[in-house]
């Protein structure tokens, strides 16, 4: 794969918690992994995520999501 | 341009439940508000209603929260009250033998000449005669 050498700027405390995590020759495909996980997410409507977000979920009757808000409440 | 006031019932009952009106109904309104047709409004309580009916309804954290984002994401206007307002909200409360969270969205929907659009049915017969509210 091509690839483009670039620098870029971090916070001091994010730095070092990537440095914590990730072994120094795997933060280029870490960062690159996780740039092109946040560029796929702004490129998605936030009307039309929400609505494809109903087909993953779950069903319930109305009054088992009505007591799912109250729950813990009372 | 239209107003409208949504709850956490709408919102989580157009995920969470297969009832067809509500899916249709909320997806018109979702999509009038993102070609800025309409404009949608909610308390800054909606956030936390939405996010307990996701706790108690799903079982899976990194779906809940995968849920939880996309929320996060739609276009409402969020509105705080003030403290001369929440005491209004208490007396209608009281009034119409509701609870203060539910009736804070029909206030809401009241102040800013809107319809408070809502899937909870039981307040809807407690509060219809307030007016401006529809049952989705």
């Amino acid at each position: 794969m091509n690839t483009q050498r670039i620098t870029i700027s971090f916070p001091n405390y994010l730095y070092e918690f990537l440095t914590k995590k990730i072994p120094p020759r795997k933060v280029s495909g870490f960062v690159a992994q996780a740039v092109e996980k946040e560029l796929l997410k702004v490129d998605q409507d936030p009307v039309e995520g929400f609505i494809a977000m109903r087909q993953k979920l779950p069903k319930f009757k109305t009054a088992a999501i009505i007591k799912a808000i109250r729950q813990g409440r009372e | 341009m239209k107003k409208y006031v949504i709850d956490a019932s709408l919102l989580l009952k157009f995920l969470l439940s297969e009832n067809l009106k509500t899916e249709q109904l909320v997806n018109k309104f979702l999509i009038l508000a993102k070609e800025k047709k309409i404009l949608l409004y909610s308390s800054d309580l909606l956030v936390l209603e939405v996010t307990n009916g996701l706790r108690y309804s799903l079982r899976d954290v990194n779906l809940a929260e995968e849920t939880l984002q996309k929320f996060l994401g739609l276009p409402i206007n969020y509105f705080r009250f003030s403290p001369a307002q929440i005491g209004k909200i208490l007396k209608l409360s009281y009034e119409y033998q509701t609870s203060v969270y539910d009736t804070s969205y029909h206030f809401l929907a009241k102040i800013i000449q809107g319809i408070f659009l809502t899937a909870d049915s039981e307040y809807f017969k407690k509060a219809r005669r307030f007016g401006d509210i529809q049952l989705i």
